[in-house]
């Protein structure tokens, strides 16, 4: 079932890849983005609260003056929010009740700070969650200037501290720092990581049988085809791949495939009535030597007989010899026709010595050949040696089938693209329902003068092949009994 | 004396049959074409037919239906160069079938079982396969 170069497996891996692939890169991107805004925020956060202690500070010293006795008081108030007690109903006990809201509204108590003393770079004050002394980011060129962000390790914990420069009165420049804690942050980030690892996975899977599914479908009608194909023997030709609930792309593949069957079905059955005639004609020949054979030795004959008895021998077997080259013929013909050699033939040309040959042959029964060819002399593309055999299988019948004395005439007109050659007798004619099979193969007219020697009833065959082989035809017009019969051979011009 | 017609289109084989039956005291008569048949079965009494199947126009099938149809007391062998199953098939009921190519000894011995014994034996293609002169 889990073949590895079946298109199954393989649609499934790519799409399966595809899609891991997207969904990867999808959800780095969700991670990232989401990485960024709550760093921001709480960067956003911290910024307020620094920024909230300085004015802070800065308000304090506005009220008490700026000394450094109030200074390092105002720092503490700062600091150590749980020791203020608002008491006084002034300025300053205005200010710490507004301070104390705001550390509550920015939850202060939970977070690092530390005022640091530019200059000495000692601590000017420090929560009670920073115990000795420690500085949460040490002094530096850079944050002298600048507010920094960054990460620190304290406590076993990673926390988010900004550290922002402010000055109050003259020349005194200190620097606040608070941290807050990263856990909050870093657990929603873990907890998202592993929804992704843990999601990506199950999805996959998923879709990937999914995936399987729909191919599987899709690939029913190709299951259908090779079962088909599979019930075909050259005896049962007759099944057929059903064309309902086929996907439009597969119906060209079940069409061209039932097509072709019904093609086979039609060569198989040519094939078979072929050979079953080319036996009856071969084995009528035999039966006629074995019979004469057998009835000439059942008694002692005189020479003559005997001799008869050869001759008749020898007949048999130039018919089957050309009943079989016939048959080789146009074996070649149907199915190599590049055994044909084209070239330029120039038509008047092979006519004349066509008929120069057919005389000799007609001579014998007094039959008169006349011609009628035009001035022109134009080409034809063909193959010299078959173009001869076809035109003498049409003079040969017609010489056959005409009575002693009677005529046959050749002539050749040119219509537009075409040349038209004209064979016509003065013969016994065709009978109107035998003209269309006469080019069948094996077909012969049933004559009731027997003085008229049978061919193997291929000649015509032979004929129309090779004219087809030309891309011309030839067709056939009798006036029975005894008015003849006229053959009209069609060849394109060069 | 016996009579026999021989139904087949190509005249050697008339002829070898004719020659044969003729020696052996039968009075033949031929006929090329289905339609020749027809008259001589109407002008004459004929006891046995010698049918080929394969005829142009009008084959052998064609006239052993008139045959059985219109004269019913005459016998028929069915001849052909077909292999001996492919003729009973083609034409189921006759009282014998011959292939030619089988030979005229063959044939003989048929038709003597047909003509002389009386009864007719519809598997005579099978029995008799060959008789010593």
């Amino acid at each position: 079932m889990l073949r590895f170069n079946s298109v199954r497996f393989k649609i499934s891996i790519l799409y399966t890849v595809i899609l891991g692939l997207i969904l990867l890169i999808y959800s780095v991107f969700l991670y990232l983005s989401l990485h960024y805004t709550l760093y921001g925020e709480l960067d956003r956060e911290l910024d307020i609260k620094a920024t909230e202690i300085t004015s802070f500070i800065s308000s304090y010293l506005d009220i008490l003056g700026h000394d450094r006795e109030s200074f390092d008081f105002a720092v503490k108030m700062a600091i150590h929010f749980d020791k203020i007690e608002p008491l006084e109903e002034n300025e300053i006990g205005e200010l710490e009740k507004l301070w104390l809201n705001t550390v509550d509204k920015l939850n202060l108590k939970e977070d690092y700070i530390s005022i640091i003393h530019m200059a000495t770079g000692k601590l000017a004050a420090s929560s009670s969650n920073l115990p000795g002394g420690l500085v949460l980011m040490e002094l530096n060129a850079k944050n002298a200037r600048d507010i920094i962000y960054a990460n620190v390790r304290y406590d076993k914990r990673t926390t988010r501290v900004i550290s922002m420069p402010f000055s109050c009165g003259r020349n005194e420049n200190y620097v606040v720092q608070v941290g807050t804690s990263l856990k909050p942050v870093i657990e929603l980030l873990q907890n998202r990581l592993l929804h992704i690892v843990c999601s990506i996975p199950i999805i996959l899977i998923f879709a990937s049988f999914l995936g399987r599914l729909f191919v599987k479908r899709t690939l029913a009608t190709v299951a259908d085809i090779t079962k088909t194909a599979s019930k075909i023997t050259h005896e049962d030709l007759s099944s057929r791949v059903k064309t309902e609930h086929v996907d439009e792309e597969m119906k060209y593949l079940v069409n061209a495939f039932n097509d072709m069957i019904s093609r086979l079905e039609e060569s198989f059955k040519y094939i078979a009535e072929f050979s079953s005639h080319v036996a009856h004609e071969l084995k009528t020949p035999l039966a006629i030597i074995k019979g004469e054979s057998e009835v000439t030795l059942r008694k002692e004959r005189t020479v003559e007989e005997y001799k008869g008895l050869i001759r008749i021998s020898l007949e048999e077997v130039e018919r089957m010899l050309r009943t079989i080259n016939g048959l080789l013929l146009l074996a070649r013909l149907d199915y190599k026709p590049d055994a044909l050699v084209f070239e330029q033939v120039n038509l008047v040309e092979l006519l004349k010595e066509i008929s120069e040959q057919a005389r000799i042959l007609s001579c014998v029964k007094d039959i008169g050949i006349t011609v009628n060819f035009p001035e022109e002399e134009k080409h034809i593309m063909g193959d010299r040696f078959h173009l001869r055999r076809m035109f003498f299988n049409l003079l040969d019948n017609a010489i056959k089938f005409t009575p002693e004395k009677g005529s046959i005439d050749l002539s050749l007109k040119y219509a537009d693209k075409e040349a038209i050659v004209l064979v016509s007798d003065t013969g016994i004619g065709i009978p109107e329902p035998d003209i269309p099979r006469i080019f069948d193969r094996f077909y012969r007219v049933d004559i009731a003068d027997q003085k008229i020697a049978h061919g193997a009833g291929l000649g015509l065959s032979i004929a129309i092949s090779i004219a087809r082989l030309h891309n011309g035809d030839i067709s056939a017009e009798s006036k029975p009994p005894a008015k003849g019969t006229t053959f009209a051979v069609t060849l394109p011009l060069l | 004396m016996k009579k026999i017609l021989i139904v087949d289109d190509e005249e050697k084989i008339r002829k070898i049959y004719k020659d044969l039956l003729i020696d052996k005291g039968y009075y033949v008569i031929e006929a090329a074409n289905a339609n020749i048949a027809n008259e001589e079965l109407l002008r004459e009494e004929i006891d046995l037919v010698l049918l080929d199947i394969k005829m142009p126009k009008i084959d052998g099938g064609v006239m052993y239906d008139v045959i059985r149809m219109f004269h019913r007391k005459c016998k028929v062998i069915v001849t052909s160069v077909y292999p001996l199953d492919e003729q009973m098939k083609i034409i189921p009921e006759a009282e014998g079938y011959h292939d030619k190519s089988e030979g005229t000894e063959v044939l003989l011995a048929k038709v003597k079982i047909l003509l002389e014994d009386g009864a007719p034996n519809k598997k005579g293609g099978f029995c008799v396969r060959r008789i010593l002169p």
